[in-house]
């Protein structure tokens, strides 16, 4: 015992020597370094244990062993341990009269004191004796102390000895201060109000780094409250031009940079000598200074020659960090060439050079910088580099070997290239193929290909749509399909062919990106006429007449091609009836369980849409007169509406409002229409329905055998498919064929002639396989035949259409063209003066119902005696040529006018002309053309450039692209800034910035009284709601940390208000202590719930 | 020119030396250094050394074993933070003597004397190479009086 004793002392005693301080540092990192080599588990225990034996350090009276643990914990911090609790012990080293313990006790205050309130008081004392020390190197220790861990309340005590110390004798202190000043000024603005001419005299102080030290305190206040410091320019003109330092000058620079903004005038002195400095100059850093000095002081004018000058000087200088090959200088180069090419965009390219090192940028390999690059490549584009440009944007898309390409970069990347592509409404692309051409590129390299690069490696499912960078980009591309399909009429039917017509058969889509399918499906029902053989877009250049003879000859066909669309989407049914494996018929299963309402509230409308494309064609090709049809169109026509009102039927409790509504909406409607049809004989629906089932099964055994044996005869084949054809009919498990097309064909030709079934007509080989039919000539001659001779014996077979499949469905979608209106075009509409959403204006229900026409809005009166009213719809078919049926609509119309439930276009209203053009859905008549008025060519070139000196060149293309609808009337309201939505920041509890100096008004007089009369104010509110929260909090406990810790900081906070609320009220009668102090006994209680 | 931190990391990602001039809660200092680690470490020696990070400019420069990385505002110079960077560099290798990582490693409290010297409180004080040096060595001469006078005692 007495021994350890001894040996302690004598430790003790050769401590000063370093040996045992050294030591136990040493061998706390030495024992890390072992450790760290077997395993991370080891390395946390050996931690912990060593910091348990701090802890007991800690404990012990020896100033000497604390500060030997307390620099253990400085050490530890590096590796992520919170040594806030050792917090009082590090006080305690600060306040040895040893300056060895001294330092590493400001070292670990330093690196670890946050704010801490209740130690900062302790702290604050400690300061004041080290700031009056004899010592300098003390006092500056002190300095430094007090920089880093200033707080308000210390910052209030603390000031006047740093002012004092502004004037101390040694520079080295003078530097210290006044750079310990500026954090005082942040944390006690009115600081800077009494000492603003003790900032100012420094700056003639003797020593450069005491002027240099106050140069960077103006300067960084200059950034909040450059004003102030206006007054004092003809002293940094001084400084600036004397000194050598270039240090200082960059600072000085920075400064100018904050002050020409609130003092424009200082452009003129300044800039003859920023251009000086950068002619004298060779540091690239002090070159870079003075071109963001000019370019972000604005001291650039576009329309200044002068200016201009001053900006190709600098992209002239600028230039020269390119041809460095230094990448830290072309990313610097690039950031400041963005800006001065913001100011003046004609630069891009009248500056030899310049565009070439952004495209050089572009193909960087740094992703920073190829990011920086990729965000000014739109002044780039013109009309002769548009494609050139966009060609680099998609190889930057292909996938490197050796990084992965960020789904943002992805994204940001196609956005730019969506971007510049449609600048001005389209006015650079030269051809709209190309442009599609692009499209699918992006959709082939983004989309398919992130979803080939999962399912290569099998690891990963796909990603959630609604957050990946896959579903923005989506949504990107969906919607500039969309735009081009309104705007630019002549591309819809290739878009629509070459592209919706595919990718909506491809599963792919909607696996990987179904936000796509949202646009494509809108785009489908709304351009499904323009559906079109495969074959007419290829050659584009014919002559309009002949398209309009192909036309002729592919119109049944591309009834084919709809049919086709509308099997994929709806024929989940037949997959269930034919229980295979895996159906034929995947996206429709899909889609039911698709995650993605959005997608599904668009297709419900689609479907309709197409669905009502379908009968146009059937009335438009195998009608005489428009309103019949012979029984076996009539029977498909109907089964068609069966199969999408079980589609729409499964949809009909989706969890999702929207397409619950839309579809029951349509469902209420198409089961009327089915009503009328079939009067509930639903027996040609059934037969139908078995019909293709077998068709399909048929198929699918005949596929099966001709991957079993392909050496097998035709005959053979067809032998063995009559043979299961004939056996599945035993076992009354029909089947039938639906694709119409062939049917109908076939059906023209002979209607017993059953077996054509087996044709493949579903693919799009069966396409091409239609178009070498015989049968199809025949159509078109029978179709002439019947067209010329007025026909009576069909006539008998004919059923009759109801009125609400030839006018009322149509009229839904084909009144209006729809034409593309400029954004937020919906708020311009003025509300109509007569407008009255109060008095009830239509008539009672009750007299409706003798109105065939109004079936929907009244269902239920209809369901209670429906036979009548069936009877009466197909009786006013029979009743009603087009004139009478007009009139009922004029009728029905002027009904609705009033009512606010519908809009429409009241043709007398002054208001017309702007609703016309904005609801282009409206349920009128009135001729299509109405819209087209509008269809502006401005955008049109209209000479076209012959570029043949290049054969690679696109040629530009002739093509109307409408211009977006302008509605004039209310003036353009401002947009909602939406920064201002975003929510705000939560500010940082700890952090010490200089928001503090915004509202900051030097002129104002010095009112410390006041302001912490006002400062009181605002605590007890928040005392207040401090007290609900806590009363709230303690009924249920929220696991939010973050919260957890604000709550602590509150809690200290009132602490500390009830502390200066008691005090205050001392001078009260004793009454009113004792009634203070209870509150906040119970306060603290609840404190410490939170806790 | 506002340092917000500056921190030294090793080739294998553990850090040598960190120093906030944000006041930022302990977790929320290791959620940032673990992102600048991976971000830093995945570059390559010819790209550019600025990256944009959250609000500020991260530059950072590689000597020998050692990145040295520092956040800097937005609107700061990148090309004065390397010129920083290499200010301190050069001035631990005089303090030091041919500075390596170990010394670094053993002697963390020099390297945080010698910045303390160089910045205060993230603001450039000392832009004299041999200032920062005297002051730093005024100190550990204050220290060695002090233990002599202990062994005096």
């Amino acid at each position: 015992m007495s021994f350890q004793l001894q040996n302690s002392e004598v430790l003790a005693r050769l401590k000063p020597f370093g040996i045992s301080f050294e030591k136990s540092l040493s061998d706390l990192i030495k024992g890390i370094r072992s450790t760290s080599k077997d395993s991370p588990e080891s390395l946390s225990a050996y931690l912990n244990s060593v910091i348990l034996e701090c802890k007991n350090e800690l404990q012990t009276t020896d100033i000497e062993t604390k500060a030997s643990a307390i620099l253990k914990l400085t050490y530890l911090e590096m590796y992520g341990f919170d040594m806030s609790w050792s917090n009082f012990q590090i006080l305690e080293v600060m306040s040895s009269n040893k300056f060895q313990q001294k330092r590493i006790g400001y070292l670990a205050a330093i690196q670890s004191f946050k704010n801490e309130q209740d130690l900062l008081i302790l702290a604050t004392n400690q300061f004041k004796k080290d700031l009056n020390s004899t010592n300098h190197i003390e006092i500056g220790l002190a300095l430094s102390g007090i920089a880093t861990i200033v707080t308000p309340n210390l910052s209030k005590d603390i000031n006047d000895d740093v002012v004092i110390k502004l004037s101390h004798s040694s520079p080295y202190i003078r530097k210290k201060a006044i750079l310990a000043m500026f954090k005082i000024f942040l944390q006690y603005p009115e600081s800077l109000k009494m000492n603003f001419d003790k900032v100012i005299d420094k700056l003639d102080d003797p020593d450069l780094a005491v002027v240099s030290a106050t140069i960077n305190v103006i300067c960084e206040i200059s950034k909040k409250q450059p004003k102030i410091f206006i007054n004092y320019l003809p002293k940094f003109f001084a400084i600036l031009q004397d000194s050598k330092n270039n240090w200082l000058i960059i600072r000085i620079l920075k400064l100018f940079q904050s002050l020409s903004k609130v003092e424009p005038r200082i452009k003129k002195k300044i800039i003859p000598i920023i251009l000086d400095l950068m002619t004298k100059t060779k540091a690239s850093s002090l070159i870079y200074e003075c071109i963001n000095c000019i370019s972000n002081g604005s001291m650039l004018d576009p329309g200044s020659s002068k200016d201009k000058d001053t900006a190709k000087f600098c992209i002239s200088k600028l230039m020269e960090f390119f041809k460095t090959n230094d990448s830290n200088l072309k990313f610097v180069g690039l950031i400041a060439l963005i800006n001065l090419v913001k100011i003046f965009p004609t630069f891009i390219k009248s500056i030899n050079g310049v565009s070439a090192v952004i495209m050089d940028c572009l193909n960087d390999n740094d992703l920073i910088i190829k990011r920086k690059a990729l965000g000014i490549c739109h002044f780039l584009v013109d009309e002769n580099n548009l494609v050139e440009v966009v060609k680099v944007l998609l190889v930057q898309l292909i996938p490197a070997e050796n990084y992965s390409l960020s789904e943002t970069l992805q994204e940001e990347i196609v956005s730019k290239i969506l971007e510049i592509s449609n600048q001005n409404n389209y006015d650079l692309i030269p051809n709209f193929k190309w442009y599609i051409a692009v499209l699918r590129d992006v959709m082939n390299l983004t989309l398919l290909g992130n979803s080939n690069r999962i399912i290569s490696g099998s690891i990963l499912p796909v990603a959630d749509y609604s957050t990946s960078g896959s579903s923005k980009i989506s949504t990107q591309i969906g919607q500039e399909f969309k735009n081009l399909a309104t705007k630019v009429p002549s591309v819809r039917s290739s878009v629509i062919n070459s592209f919706i017509f595919t990718y909506i058969q491809d599963i792919r889509i909607l696996e990987n990106c179904s936000p796509l399918l949202k646009d494509f499906y809108w785009i489908l029902g709304e351009y499904i006429d323009e559906i079109k053989v495969d074959g007419y877009e290829e050659d584009v250049e014919e002559d309009d007449e002949s398209i309009e003879h192909v036309n002729v000859d592919d119109s049944q066909l591309s009834l084919g091609k709809k049919i086709e669309i509308l099997n994929t989407i709806v024929n989940v049914k037949v997959d269930q009836a034919l229980g295979l494996a895996n159906g034929r018929f995947l996206i429709s299963k899909k889609l039911l369980t698709l995650d993605n309402p959005e997608v599904l509230i668009v297709l419900v409308q689609a479907l309709v849409k197409v669905l009502n494309s379908i009968f146009s064609d059937l009335i438009k090709f195998y009608s005489l007169d428009g309103k019949t049809l012979d029984a076996e169109h009539f029977n498909q026509l109907t089964y068609y509406l069966y199969k999408v009102i079980e589609f729409l039927g499964a949809l009909e409790n989706h969890t999702n409002y929207e397409v619950q509504e839309r579809s029951l909406s349509w469902l209420e409607f198409l089961k009327l229409l089915l009503e009328a049809l079939t009067n509930g004989d639903l027996e040609q629906v059934v037969k139908l329905r078995n019909e293709e089932v077998e068709y399909y099964k048929s198929l699918a055994a005949k596929e099966r055998t001709r991957v079993r044996d392909v050496l097998e005869s035709e005959e053979e084949l067809e032998e063995l498919e009559e043979d299961d054809e004939e056996d599945e009919d035993e076992e009354e498990d029909e089947y039938e064929d639906l694709d119409s097309s062939d049917e109908e064909e076939a059906q023209e030709e002979d209607h017993a002639e059953k077996s054509e079934v087996d044709r493949p007509l579903i693919s799009l080989e069966a396409d091409l396989e239609l178009k070498a039919n015989p049968f199809s000539e025949d159509i078109k001659e029978s179709l002439l035949e019947s067209n010329g001779v007025e026909n009576k014996a069909l006539d008998s077979l004919n059923k009759e259409l109801p009125i609400l499949l030839t006018h009322i469905l149509p009229s839904f979608f084909k009144s209006y063209q729809l034409n593309p209106i400029e954004k937020n075009a919906q708020r311009k509409i003025a509300i109509p003066a007569n407008l009255d959403l109060v008095t009830q204006i239509n008539t009672p229900p009750a007299q409706d119902a003798s109105d065939s026409e109004d079936f929907e809005d009244d269902y239920d009166l209809f369901l209670s005696d429906q036979e009548t009213n069936v009877d009466k719809t197909l009786s006013s078919v029979h009743t009603s040529d087009g004139e009478e049926d007009y009139k009922k609509k004029q009728e029905r119309l002027d009904r609705l006018r009033d009512d606010p439930y519908y809009i429409t276009s009241g043709k007398e209203s002054a208001k017309k002309s702007k609703l016309k053009s904005k609801k282009p859905l409206l349920l009128n008549e009135s001729s299509p053309e109405v819209g087209s008025e509008k269809t502006s060519i401005s955008s049109l070139n209209p000479e076209i450039k012959e570029k043949k000196t290049k054969a690679k060149k696109l040629r530009k293309e002739k093509v109307v692209i409408l211009s977006e609808e302008i509605l004039d009337g209310i003036a353009d309201e401002p947009e909602q800034v939406e920064a201002q939505t975003i929510s705000k920041k939560k500010k940082n509890a700890f952090k010490i910035d200089s928001s503090n100096l915004d509202n900051f008004d030097i002129s104002a007089s010095v009112a410390p009284e006041e302001t912490g009369a006002g400062k009181e104010f605002e605590y007890e509110i928040d005392l207040d709601e401090l007290r609900k929260k806590l009363a709230d909090s303690s009924i249920e406990k929220k696991p939010k940390k973050s919260k957890k810790e604000k709550s602590k900081k509150e809690g200290s906070s009132k602490k500390e208000k009830s502390k200066s609320k008691t005090t205050k009220n001392l001078g009260a009668p004793g009454t009113t202590i004792v009634a203070v102090k209870k509150p906040k006994k119970t306060k603290k209680k609840k404190a410490v719930i939170i806790e | 020119m506002a340092v917000q931190f500056l921190f030294l990391l090793s080739r294998q990602g553990k850090v040598r030396l960190s120093k906030w001039y944000q006041a930022l809660s302990q977790k929320e200092k290791s959620k940032r250094t673990r992102e600048l680690t991976t971000l830093i470490l995945a570059r390559r020696a010819k790209m550019c050394n600025v990256l944009e990070y959250k609000e500020m400019k991260v530059v950072y420069r590689r000597y020998a074993s050692l990145f040295f990385i520092v956040g800097v505002e937005s609107g700061d110079n990148e090309l004065i933070a390397l010129e920083l960077i290499h200010r301190f560099v050069e001035q631990m290798d005089k303090m030091y003597g041919n500075v390596c990582e170990l010394d670094i490693i053993f002697g963390f409290e020099k390297a945080y004397h010698i910045l303390d010297e160089l910045l205060l409180d993230g603001v450039i004080q000392e832009s004299s190479k041999k200032e920062v040096l005297k002051r730093v060595a005024q100190q550990d001469e204050l220290e060695n009086m002090d233990e002599f006078d202990n062994i005096l005692a």
